[in-house]
């Protein structure tokens, strides 16, 4: 596992030219922000709203950018944990977010000075997360409006090292409270760029490390926040904007952002929680912090002012929706052809059989399939045969073949399959369709777990849901608010309800 | 809502939190509530149909003292709702009806005092989606509560409600509602076409004026049989992506307009694949064969079809200008099946035993005032 992958040629060119490059910054400053041409949605957006009020302090207006010098202001376009979401599955109509229109949304805008991410790109470290990450740091990075800052999350450093610093090398990530001895460690103190004249110094607290590197030995030292954000701010001109992008909690921003000297203008708190950016920002101790939400489904556009009585920021919320008339429609047309060659790329690897039976089953029996359970819960059975779940698997299939729909390998992308199967990933679980048919759809044991030896005690050896989890959670694992977002336990329980036949 | 759907529904929203599934909770998330934390039930609201392009709004009243244990109080900390054309704002109410906007802060002064009412005011605006029909469904969403004096967050508490409704557009659009040209090479002017015509409840509908915020889409709406017949077309400008909204105005009451989002992206009319940039590693002090260098190369495309494809190169020069053709050679290739794109294949042809950087110009043969293409080249010295 230490060794890097073969790059697919495109992925060559661009590996190359992100090691050969120097960090290209993006962003048009003193560009004037298009009145028109904006997206439907964007173009009928309301206007920011207001900047948040100081503890006992009413409401304050938002400061008006005629006024404020330009030179005062900072435009910047916030993401915060992406956490593998490259593009939406598509299997729910009305889904946001994805690299594309994010892309293309920033290439209509034209007006960003700073572009940053937050943290945490993958959320595992199977090798389907090494390929998100290389898709990732590829069209964030390396494509027409390269992002200027990127944070490290305690996730992404679950990845395994060499490859995750491999294929992260020359992109902006920043780990200010991280050190590492080593030479081609991608983590930078901070990173720095001139706007209108004035330098915008961006940091990143990891403030966690995972376990593999909690060690003595451990090659990779987590700092105090103290200490991390003391480093990145040494050297840095007193003028400069002072931005400090935070992985963890809202509470643990609070505790720490009055004891940061000196003060950042903006904290932007990557805490996972809020899965939807906010729309006003928090002022704790005279600074904002503004919270960008997950899985990069709405975009916050931040305009910061420096104004006489502090740092100031209004806030807007860009949900990044798509068409509901154009499959696919609306995004950055090569970003989509990136994304469609990770897609091509996780099929050509095998990665869905690679990943398979990886993990062990939370009861430690064995997968049967729904037929065996067919035998004695006819009538449970019956039921089943008759809903949507039985065919899940003919829906992936279907889904691959409309070209209008997808136009990629659905049923070799184990994001998908692991939704439309029993017991993927797990042992015994399924592998692929011709080598475990049995478990295609989403059968008995997807909920019941494991039956095999429920099977053979004649039913003595009782089951209950799959990991002793209530039913709604159950269901929620992929009825979630961004793959079922009409999805409500109370009524869709009827359309599959069974009973108990034994 | 009755009371076992109720109950379920309740306990689906409130296990859903704001934490999904696979999603990392940090603390004091909703999910790592403990046992003791009240999990009400579900507000619902059904707006009902909703004409497209119109807004809605409604407050969600939240009766703290329902869950509230004597003398606990709670401060709200945010809504959340699933919908993109929704937009939440929590608000205090005070007796005399002044409305204050919470500002996230677990701060006890974030807590409502006794006689006021706490509220979500949900707003709607159905402009912000495509101009088609959507069938009644649900959108979750939440309040997130936090316990005056819970210094962690660890007893948060998620009060979900939910809103219904449809939309109903007066017209149908057909094939498409949004309009997507997709790359535009400089030099083609592509055209996009589809249909409009009334609804069952708008049968007469008449079109007016079609008007776009871009100057580089123009629009013709014309009779059809029994439809209009929208042709969008795209001339271009400057590069890169692009977005305008196209207005088609109506007889309708209210003066509703039917927008169609327009997206494309201008590229250059001579391209070079995936960047106009090649580089590799190689000793340089000696000739690469055609097979060490036959992954060295990238792809270069004309997609001005009144020119003919074929490239030439005019330049191969290091940073200070000066020539390259001794070291390197540069050959085009043309793809076979795709008779405008060729290959530009580059190798060592040795004498240089260091790194080089440089650039390869490319252009039109015949054409010495016409246009090029600049690729950069670096190559890194491996012996």
């Amino acid at each position: 596992m230490t060794r890097i992958r073969p790059l697919p040629l495109a992925g060559l060119l661009f590996g190359l030219a992100t090691c050969l490059c120097t960090l290209a910054q993006c962003g048009q400053p003193g560009e004037a922000a298009p009145s028109a041409g904006a997206s439907l949605a964007a173009a009928q957006h309301p206007k920011p709203t207001p900047a948040g009020k100081e503890q006992g302090q009413e409401q304050e207006q938002e400061p008006n950018p005629t006024v404020v010098p330009e030179r005062d202001q900072l435009k910047l376009l916030l993401s915060g944990t992406m956490s593998g979401r490259l593009e939406p599955c598509g299997c729910a109509s009305g889904q946001l977010g994805g690299l594309a229109r994010r892309m293309q949304y920033i290439g209509e805008r034209r007006y960003h000075d700073v572009l940053l991410e937050g943290g945490d790109l993958v959320e595992g470290n199977s090798p389907l997360d090494l390929e998100k990450l290389f898709t990732a740091v590829t069209i964030l990075a390396n494509m027409q409006h390269p992002y200027d800052a990127m944070g490290i999350g305690e996730k992404d450093l679950e990845l395994p090292y060499e490859q995750w610093v491999g294929y992260t090398a020359g992109a902006p990530f920043v780990a200010s409270d991280l050190a590492c001895d080593s030479p081609d460690w991608p983590g930078k103190p901070f990173v720095e760029k001139q706007v209108r004249g004035r330098a915008v110094r961006i940091a990143s607290l990891t403030l966690a490390l995972p376990e593999q590197y909690r060690g003595e030995d451990s090659r990779i030292h987590l700092l105090t926040p103290l200490a991390g954000y003391e480093r990145a701010m040494q050297g840095a001109d007193d003028d400069a904007w002072r931005i400090l992008i935070l992985q963890g909690t809202d509470v643990r921003a609070r505790e720490l952002v009055p004891t940061l000297q000196p003060a950042p203008h903006l904290v932007v708190c990557c805490d996972a929680s809020y899965i939807e950016p906010t729309s006003r920002p928090e002022m704790v101790a005279g600074v904002p912090i503004v919270y960008p939400g997950t899985r990069g489904r709405i975009l916050q556009e931040c305009t910061l002012y420096r104004l006489p009585k502090g740092p100031r920021a209004a806030l807007e919320l860009v949900p990044l929706a798509g068409s509901l008339t154009v499959p696919g429609g609306g995004g950055d047309p090569d970003v989509k052809q990136v994304l469609l060659a990770h897609r091509n790329q996780v099929k050509e690897d095998g990665l869905l059989q690679k990943m398979a039976r990886q993990l062990p089953t939370p009861n430690g029996a064995g997968y049967v399939g729904s037929e065996t359970c067919k035998t004695c819960h006819i009538t449970a059975f019956a039921a089943w045969q008759i809903s949507k779940h039985s065919h899940a698997w003919e829906t992936l299939q279907k889904a691959e073949a409309d070209p209008k729909r997808y136009g990629w390998p659905v049923t070799a992308y184990p994001d998908c399959v692991g939704c439309h199967v029993v017991g993927y990933r797990e042992q015994t679980g399924f592998v692929s369709f011709e080598e475990t048919p049995q478990l295609a759809a989403v059968g008995c044991e997807r909920c019941h777990g494991p039956a095999s030896e429920h099977a053979m005690s004649g039913g003595k050896k009782r089951l209950g849901l799959h990991g002793g989890v209530q039913g709604s959670e159950l269901c929620l694992q992929c009825h979630d608010y961004e793959q079922s977002p009409t999805f409500v336990y109370g009524e869709r329980w009827p359309k599959i309800a069974h009973g108990l036949d034994k | 809502m009755r009371g076992p759907t109720c109950f379920l529904l309740a306990l689906s929203l409130s296990a859903c939190g704001d934490t999904p599934t696979g999603a990392t909770a940090g603390a004091g998330t909703p999910s790592a509530a403990s046992s003791q934390v009240p999990q009400p039930q579900a507000l619902s609201h059904d707006f009902g149909t909703i004409p497209h392009g119109e807004a809605r709004q409604y407050d969600y009243v939240f009766d703290l003292a329902s869950i509230a244990a004597p003398g606990r109080r709670y401060v709200p900390l945010r809504a959340h709702i699933d919908c993109s054309c929704g937009r939440t704002q929590v608000l205090i109410r005070n007796p005399e009806g002044y409305e204050r906007v919470v500002d996230g802060r677990p701060d006890p002064t974030n807590a409502p005092e006794p006689g006021d009412t706490l509220l979500v005011r949900l707003f709607l605006d159905t402009k912000t989606k495509d101009a088609v029909d959507l069938k009644s469904a649900a959108s979750r969403g939440y309040l997130l509560l936090q316990p005056v004096g819970d210094r962690d967050g660890s007893q948060r508490v998620t009060w979900p409600f939910l809103v219904q409704f449809a939309i109903d557009a007066p017209v149908v659009l057909r094939p498409f509602a949004e309009l997507d040209f997709g790359r535009v090479p400089q030099s083609a002017t592509p055209t996009i076409t589809t249909t409009l015509r009334g609804d069952e409840n708008h049968p007469d509908i008449e079109f007016g004026a079609v008007t776009c915020t871009s100057p580089d889409i123009t629009a013709t709406l014309e009779p059809e049989q029994d439809d209009f017949v929208l042709r969008a077309r795209c001339r271009p400008g400057q590069l890169g992506n692009q977005a305008a909204v196209l207005q088609i105005a109506t007889n309708l009451p209210g003066g509703y307009s039917v927008n169609l989002g327009v997206k494309w992206k201008v590229v250059p009319d001579l391209e070079a694949a995936p960047l106009p940039k090649l580089s590799f590693r190689a000793d340089l002090g000696r000739a690469q064969t055609e097979a060490e260098a036959a992954t060295q190369f990238l792809l270069v495309v004309d997609h001005d079809e009144s020119r003919p494809p074929q490239f030439e190169v005019r330049q191969l020069v290091d940073d200070a200008g000066r020539d390259g053709s001794a070291w390197f050679a540069a050959t085009l290739v043309t793809v076979p099946g795709s008779s405008r794109q060729q290959r530009l294949f580059v190798r060592s042809l040795g004498g240089h035993p260091a790194d080089f950087r440089g650039r390869i110009v490319l252009g039109k043969p015949g054409a010495a005032d016409g246009p090029t293409l600049s690729i950069e080249l670096v190559a890194f010295h491996r012996p």
